[in-house]
């Protein structure tokens, strides 16, 4: 006999602890370096490989995670990063297996125990009702979310310069949390719900979430507020340091080492708040849909999920709003108000993170692995764009406006494009839904629909 | 902004639930969560004022 908060607590247990070892290698990115005598560039190739699998292992999980039931492939995939933690242990002890190309493989592996994070999705999804799916999901990723800051906070604390360790501690409770996620977990609260999921997962089943418009909406705002926080955390550092170098140097930080310490300490707090304010999001978007708070009269306000719509749409809006604050009061050169802006668009990215997920599940309910695999995955080569585009833009300030101006407002228009239908925006793609289900419905949707 | 009280009155098949009382009733978990949510707030709060404190005081390296 199980419930709806066992499966909960197992899902996010599951993914705190995958998130730790997603990250796990970047917190003692320091040990390994002067371990193995690593460049400057081996190293930036080392961080790189947490975010490497990302996009294509998520889209694989969520399609597995409909296919299988959560809890078999989020137990099957804890099993083997797990393992292949335990076996990066002893890298720097076996013959083979000290070189480190060889560990570079191995933590690669490890790290794609991030994509377990649209099973979990998944697994929420056909757990609990419409209307609290929001708060639910939001407690599920936020906290889960955590499990990246604690890593980086505590791991190098607890373990010092001893990687290895660490690795092997690491592994072993996440087999441990394997055996008891495939022990306890249920796939969906009842077998219609599992058996629905299960028989969505043909070829025709996914190009049809791919090519739904309001699927790539999601996807997009998923990249402007997911996609953007990963790109912050990798970003941040290295702006305040170059960017406040004299402000900080006034606080009594001398020296590379010292510089880096703050700048690290504001970064942060984007982190943090992003995380822990993202169960809120989705508290809050249940709330709009509770109240059917619909404001914006260029989205569709017709939908039984649109104020969970306008919900989002008014995360998009406040991130964006947040990114021209950012370069105003960098352009200003005032270090506290961007440290204090920086605190409020931490904010404002766990609305858009926590906002995304509180559609994607009720959008596409008989496909929810499949269109958060799609949703959560191709967003997170944000992550790598952002940063690219900050470093090319001269002035080091004024990259958050060019990439609010150049990316985030054709994002916006195309997600209010995109759902703006008062019919059902799932008919609106690229391909009707007959084209890729045959006579069968899409998620409830009439099949005759489509642009083609 | 339309809310509960001065919203178009829309059932279920031509809308969202607009009646706050005709909402589903929330499971006794519901309340929990709003707790752990509320919880979990508090803790940005308190991680981003102690985090400035000590950048601020020039004591970041105390918790980096």
């Amino acid at each position: 006999m199980t419930n709806k908060i066992e499966q909960l607590i197992l899902a996010t247990v599951a993914f705190f602890w995958a998130f730790l070892m997603w990250f796990s290698t970047a917190a003692f990115s320091p040990s390994i370096g002067q371990f193995y005598g690593l460049t400057t560039g081996q190293l930036a190739l080392l961080a790189s490989s947490a975010i490497w699998l990302s996009p294509p292992g998520r889209v694989l999980a969520g399609w597995a995670a409909d296919r299988f039931g959560a809890h078999n492939v989020f137990a099957f995939v804890l099993a083997a990063t797990g393992g292949v933690s335990v076996l990066s242990a002893y890298a720097s002890e076996v013959a083979f297996l000290s070189a480190f190309e060889v560990l570079f493989v191995e933590r690669m592996v490890v790290a794609s125990a991030g994509a377990t994070f649209v099973v979990g999705i998944q697994h929420v999804a056909q757990w609990f009702d419409e209307h609290e799916i929001g708060t639910a999901e939001g407690l599920y990723a936020g906290t889960g979310n955590v499990g990246a800051g604690v890593g980086a906070l505590l791991l190098p604390r607890i373990y010092g310069t001893n990687f290895s360790e660490a690795f092997l501690h690491l592994g072993l409770v996440a087999i441990g949390i394997a055996v008891v996620y495939k022990w306890r977990g249920r796939a969906a609260r009842d077998r219609a719900t599992a058996e629905t999921a299960r028989e969505n997962t043909s070829l025709g089943d996914t190009l049809y979430v791919w090519t739904r418009y309001a699927a790539v909406g999601l996807m997009l705002a998923y990249a402007m507020s997911f996609g953007l926080e990963i790109a912050m955390n990798s970003w941040l550092p290295t702006y305040y340091a170059d960017g406040f170098a004299g402000p900080i140097s006034d606080l009594g930080f001398e020296g590379v080492a010292a510089v880096q310490t703050a700048a690290g300490t504001f970064a942060a707090v984007q982190s943090f708040n992003a995380s822990l304010f993202r169960p809120f999001s989705g508290y809050m978007s249940d709330l709009w849909q509770r109240k059917g708070w619909t404001p914006y009269p260029v989205l569709s306000t017709s939908q039984e999920y649109s104020p969970r719509v306008h919900w989002l749409m008014t995360a998009l809006i406040c991130i964006t709003v947040a990114m021209l604050a950012l370069t105003a009061a960098g352009l200003a050169g005032l270090l506290p108000v961007s440290v204090v802006v920086l605190a409020v668009f931490g904010v404002t990215v766990s609305f858009g993170t926590g906002g995304v997920f509180a559609i994607v599940p009720v959008l596409f309910e008989d496909r929810p692995g499949t269109a958060s695999g799609f949703v959560g995955g191709v967003s997170t080569s944000g992550g790598i764009v952002y940063p690219l585009v900050y470093g090319y833009v001269p002035n080091i300030h004024a990259g958050y406006a060019v990439v609010a101006v150049v990316f985030f407002v054709p994002i916006m228009a195309f997600y209010v494009w995109a759902m703006r239908h008062d019919d059902d925006p799932r008919d609106h793609g690229i391909g009707s839904a007959r084209r890729w289900l045959g006579d069968r419905d899409g998620d409830g949707v009439a099949a005759a629909g489509g642009d083609d | 902004m339309v809310d509960a009280d001065s919203g178009p009155e829309l059932d279920a098949d031509s809308g969202p639930e607009r009646d706050g009382d005709s909402a589903p009733e929330a499971d006794d978990w519901y309340r929990w969560g709003r707790i752990v949510l509320y919880a979990e707030m508090a803790l940005a709060v308190l991680i981003t004022a102690f985090s400035l404190y000590l950048a601020f005081t020039g004591r970041a390296g105390f918790i980096a």
